[in-house]
């Protein structure tokens, strides 16, 4: 009898342990503004990928994995992502799959959701991280179970990362995830990541080949940031608050790998498909890859979300027709196209590697290459469209082209009879009531908007839109990649030139290099000094011995030194907002009565002096607002004896003409003319004085 | 005729020095036959009817006289020399006999003791028109082998290797000395054009190379390459990612395809998924090729260190097809020798005397109750009775007395032990 029961219990044991729910965490908030001003009014989850929204792939790719648990963590639109759940195929008593939304406002980076996520304890499992902007069709399912043989054997296991096999130069690799992997070739284990930017070259320090007998450098992969977690790494995030990004996790442990002796493994996927859309690069190569059926079984005739509006028929050359789509006999749609429902296409359209969303109304004459039109778009006779996207409600006038790689924000009108250059991005809503409600994906970061708008040749005379300028640079990485990935302009135009012309000789011309990156530590922790002198009112002579000692432990020539002291004093201001002319001049004035002595420290020499003008002329080109003031800036540095006349008119007067942006150095120099013609002629007054 | 074969025999064995004092490093006897013979046999084995052999002017008469009388070897030797007193590296001996070289060139050096088959690296090099082909193999781990003269000097000299994914590209190559700053910097373009590189540690440099003609004409311009190892295969590893107008006129290759071609590649490249730039003729910038061929088990041993030289003599025994004990040896009923050793001819191992993963040289007497063990002992050696030895490298003439008891050790030539020395 006990026997039996003793049998009972523990089978009942069993059935408790097999309730292990596969567990997955899709964070709904991408943290950045690749996709502004498209992000402003929905998050990056809900953008439309060939007429279904972002996190519709990815909810399917986690279903198709064997999951059954989902957590959506979202942060900005929490609202519109929870709305869009509760109307999906996943919210009804049907659904395979539980999903459910956690909301935590106020989340800045993928560092905080996961800290939240340690905080709440919402995960008690091995589980899959993922952004929701997924689009894959890999089964996750082999992954996750190697995942847990390898904690099995290795408790330091933190994290298994599945990596794409991507060659260089295919359209998914884009510039900003241009990784570079040395793994162990036996069990996979990452030795080092090392993301390019912009580097042309990636190091390998020796001891890592004398640790580990046989290593794989890898450059065909791309991080599809599908990882699969142990349970400890939130605690690891909450543990290192100074975790930010996912990239930042991966460097700790790969860093700290001797002390913790935590593991990530790497899984590459050779047939399927797995690549997220960070930018609208991506956006435009996922695009096409969908249409193209890479991704198969996710594609548009298959209809993944189930809905009946999303409905999808498949004819030749790829071309995906919904329901009562109107085309006109003379229109012809080439490869690769998909028209939503109710859309009509008028006579004489060509359409080629697009996508049109529903409700759309396209005129007669016009053509669409690469144009991805959202739902509600009304296009006019003889529009142009090329590599763009058009956002909900978009009107176009008749004859309005649109160039490469523009973003054209829902509602905006534009013509008719108008071209807009490559690149633009435009918005319907005016800068000024834009600071509060677009807090969205950067809650600390409101886009500055140009206050010069609504110029009626850029827009036309019916039109109704704003120029979007991204955030001023402020010296960010990030920022740096987004200005790499203007899409539709450089899509691999740079690099291989450049590289092949520094190639061999190691790179020495600085002016065309970016600085080494001592310079820009030293550069920084100038910086960081001065504005201690405000914060804690640090004395003058200290703050000369400490640049000082910078100088020694970056190993800086002092004429570096002139320049970057006198970069640091002069950018700060314009980092601080004080990008208007009189604001600017009255805080650099403030600074410079304050910071003077010590500019005079190191400004003394007329060498000195070349280096000081050199780095203001340099700081005019790379950043546009001080143009206007430099020859006010000029005029205070003379006037306060930093400058000599003599220096600043043998400046002026030494225009290399091989140099780089001559045109632009030439502009400077008549923009300063007055003050130099003025210097002459005081200089001699004061010689026939 | 395809290939020249050349044998480098001029090295000064001057990490052996110990051993060369007495006798060119080319002659030092591994397993009962003198080291030069292993390349000469295995390219007499591979077919070769005659071949190169490089040696320095003093040495070519012994060298010569071992191997045409003593070992007997068929194939027809050309000897050239070079002079005693300059200390000439192997690119400068290479370079030196440049005007009697008309084909390709098997390159091999005489310390190496393989048993590869040759033709499988002529293959490869075929197969890719390979501007060099190299031999690597798995290096032995060396760390537990005892060697005379303590453990000092232990450290190896480890080579950094990159391979591609099919394994016979040679993409790095760069010994670990050479490495400055401890980073290997791998540039963009490389990344790019090779994007799967396997870094090896582990792999050892053979010393047998497969070389094009024109790496000579080559090694003629470039007079400051000295070494083959450690400068021209680095050199010319690098120089597969050169860009074109880097390499010399005569290496530069016609450019192919019509403009029809021309216009459907660029047609396909425009509907691919591809949209890098036009890296697709990978190897248009540079038409050097580096191989390798990487040996899968087999033996592969290079006899210039003392720790390697052991290492031979114990294992080269299974190359040679003659008998373990010399048929004019003469060995004691009662003695034990292991199946391991050889014995050389006109020796004698007395009563209960045991000899294990030993060699014993020509004319030797061993005497009674010897234990030798991880022993090299080479020609005219006598060993009285009682004695131990293990680990011990003995050179000629050498005469142990009774009941010596001898570890580690290295025993010049003609040295005499006295009794019971330890």
């Amino acid at each position: 009898m006990s026997a039996t029961m003793s049998k009972k219990k523990s089978s009942k044991r069993e059935e408790f342990k097999q309730e292990e729910v596969l567990q997955a965490v899709v964070l709904a908030d991408s943290f950045n503004i690749r996709f502004a001003p498209l992000t402003h009014s929905r998050p990056r989850a809900l953008l439309p990928l060939a007429n279904l929204p972002l996190i519709d792939y990815t909810l399917e790719f986690l279903w198709v994995s064997g999951i059954q648990s989902v957590i959506v963590f979202c942060s900005s639109h929490a609202d519109q992502i929870k709305a869009h759940i509760e109307a999906s195929k996943w919210s009804t008593c049907t659904s395979p799959m539980e999903v459910r939304t956690v909301v935590f406002e106020g989340c800045v980076s993928m560092g905080d959701a996961m800290r939240e996520v340690g905080a709440r304890s919402l995960i008690t499992n091995d589980f899959v991280l993922v952004n929701a902007d997924v689009v894959a069709n890999v089964n996750l399912a082999s992954v996750i179970e190697k995942h847990k043989m390898r904690r099995l054997k290795d408790k330091n296991t933190v994290m298994t990362m599945v990596f794409k096999h991507v060659l260089p130069g295919q359209r998914t690799r884009c510039r900003e995830d241009d990784v570079a992997v040395c793994m162990r070739k036996t069990d996979c284990r990452i030795l080092s990541y090392q993301k390019l930017n912009n580097a042309q070259r990636i190091e390998i320090p020796l001891a890592m080949l004398q640790e580990h007998k046989d290593v794989q450098l890898r450059y065909d992969l791309i991080d599809c940031q599908i990882c699969v977690c142990s349970p400890h790494v939130p605690i690891l995030f909450v543990d290192n608050f100074d975790y930010q990004t996912r990239e930042d996790f991966t460097r700790g442990i790969l860093v700290e790998e001797e002390i913790s002796g935590n593991a990530i493994y790497v899984e590459v996927i050779e047939e399927e498909y797995a690549a997220r859309v960070t930018n609208l690069l991506m956006y435009d190569a996922i695009s096409k890859d969908v249409m193209d059926r890479w991704v198969y079984p996710v594609v548009p005739d298959t209809n993944i979300s189930n809905r009946t509006d999303t409905k999808y028929t498949l004819g030749r050359h790829n071309i995906y027709l919904s329901q009562d789509v109107t085309l006109a006999r003379s229109s012809k749609l080439n490869q690769n196209v998909i028209i939503g429902k109710g859309t009509k296409v008028g006579a004489n359209t060509h359409i080629t590697q697009s996508v049109i969303g529903s409700n759309c109304v396209i005129g007669n004459d016009v053509t669409l290459d690469g144009a991805y039109v959202w739902d509600g778009v009304t296009i006019g006779d003889g529009c142009e469209v090329t590599m763009s996207i058009l956002d909900d409600r978009v009107y176009l006038e008749n004859k309005v082209t649109i160039k490469k790689g523009c973003v054209v924000g829902s509602g905006v009108r534009l013509g008719p009879d108008v071209s807009l250059p490559e690149a633009t991005k435009l918005t319907s809503t005016p800068p000024e009531q834009g600071d509060d409600s677009f807090a969205d994906e950067e809650s600390d970061k409101v886009p500055v908007y140009e206050v010069a708008v609504a110029d009626r040749t850029l827009i036309g005379i019916n039109g109704h839109a704003y120029v979007y300028q991204p955030p001023a640079a402020d010296g960010d990485d990030e920022i740096e990649d987004i200005i790499d990935d203007v899409w539709g302009l450089t899509i691999e135009s740079d690099d291989d030139v450049s590289s092949s012309e520094s190639e061999d000789e190691d790179e020495v011309d600085a002016s065309t290099t970016p600085p080494p990156d001592d310079m820009k530590l030293f550069y920084d922790e100038v910086i960081g000094t001065l504005q201690r002198v405000w914060s804690e009112k640090i004395g003058l002579d200290n703050l000369i011995v400490e640049i000082n000692s910078l100088k020694h432990a970056y190993n800086i020539q002092i004429q570096e030194v002139n320049t970057l002291l006198t970069k640091a004093i002069f950018s700060q201001p314009l980092h601080t907002g004080h990008t208007q002319k009189k604001a600017y001049m009255d805080k650099i004035k403030k600074d410079l009565s304050k910071l003077q002595p010590v500019l005079e420290n190191y400004i003394r020499s007329s060498a000195s002096q070349t280096d000081c003008l050199n780095s203001l002329e340099e700081l005019a080109i790379q950043i546009e607002p001080f143009q206007a003031v430099l020859r006010d800036v000029l005029f205070l540095l003379y006037d306060s004896d930093i400058l000599e006349e003599d220096v600043i008119i043998s400046w002026y007067n030494r225009l290399s003409s091989a140099g780089t942006d001559v045109t632009m150095r030439k502009k400077l120099r008549t923009q300063v003319e007055k003050f130099i013609t003025w210097l002459q002629e005081t200089e001699e007054e004061s010689e026939s004085d | 005729m395809e290939f020249q074969a050349v044998i480098l025999a001029a090295g000064q064995g001057s990490r052996i020095s110990d051993l060369t004092s007495s006798m060119p490093k080319a002659l030092l006897p591994v397993a009962n036959m003198p080291m030069i013979w292993y390349p000469v046999q295995m390219l007499e084995k591979a077919g070769f009817q005659e071949a190169i052999v490089v040696v320095l002017e003093e040495t070519r008469a012994d060298i010569e006289k071992a191997l045409v009388e003593i070992c007997d070897v068929k194939i027809k030797l050309e000897f050239v020399t070079i002079p005693d007193s300059i200390d000439w590296g192997t690119a400068d001996s290479l370079r030196h006999i440049r005007d009697k070289i008309k084909t390709d060139v098997m390159l091999v050096s005489c310390d190496v003791i393989t048993d590869v088959s040759l033709h499988l690296l002529a293959d490869l090099h075929r197969t890719y028109d390979a501007t060099v082909t190299m031999l690597l193999s798995p290096a032995i781990d060396i760390t537990d082998v005892s060697v005379p003269g303590g453990k000092a000097n232990r450290k190896m000299e480890r080579d950094i290797v990159g391979l591609d994914s099919t394994g016979n590209r040679l993409l790095f190559l760069s010994s670990e000395a050479d490495i400055e700053e401890e980073v290997i910097p791998v540039k963009r373009r490389f990344l790019k054009r090779h994007p799967l590189m396997n870094l090896h540690t582990r792999l050892m440099d053979g010393h047998l190379y497969l070389m094009k003609r024109r790496v000579l004409d080559l090694l003629a311009e470039e007079s400051s390459i000295s070494t083959i190892k450690g400068e021209l295969m680095p050199y010319l590893v690098r120089k597969q990612f050169s860009r074109k107008d880097n390499s010399s006129g005569e290496m530069s290759k016609k450019e192919s395809g019509g403009s029809d071609e021309e216009d459907y590649t660029k047609l396909a490249l425009k509907m691919s998924v591809w949209n890098g730039n036009d890296d697709r003729d990978s190897d248009s910038d540079s038409d050097v090729r580096c191989h390798a061929y990487v040996m899968d088990g087999g033996l592969c041993l290079r006899t210039n260190t003392l720790v390697t030289y052991c290492e031979a003599n114990r294992q080269a025994g299974q190359l040679i097809d003659h008998k373990q004990v010399h048929s004019t040896a003469n060995v004691h009923q009662k003695s034990q020798v292991g199946s391991d050793s050889l014995v050389g001819d006109g020796s004698t191992v007395s009563e209960r005397v045991s000899v294990k993963h030993s060699v014993i040289g020509r004319h030797c007497n061993i005497g009674e109750k010897c234990r030798i063990t991880n022993c090299v002992i080479m020609d005219y050696v006598t060993i009285k009775e009682g004695c131990t030895l293990s680990g011990c490298i003995v050179c000629d003439n050498v005469s142990i007395d009774e009941k010596c008891e001898l570890k580690d050790c290295l025993v010049g030539r003609s040295q005499c032990i006295q009794p019971m020395s330890e």
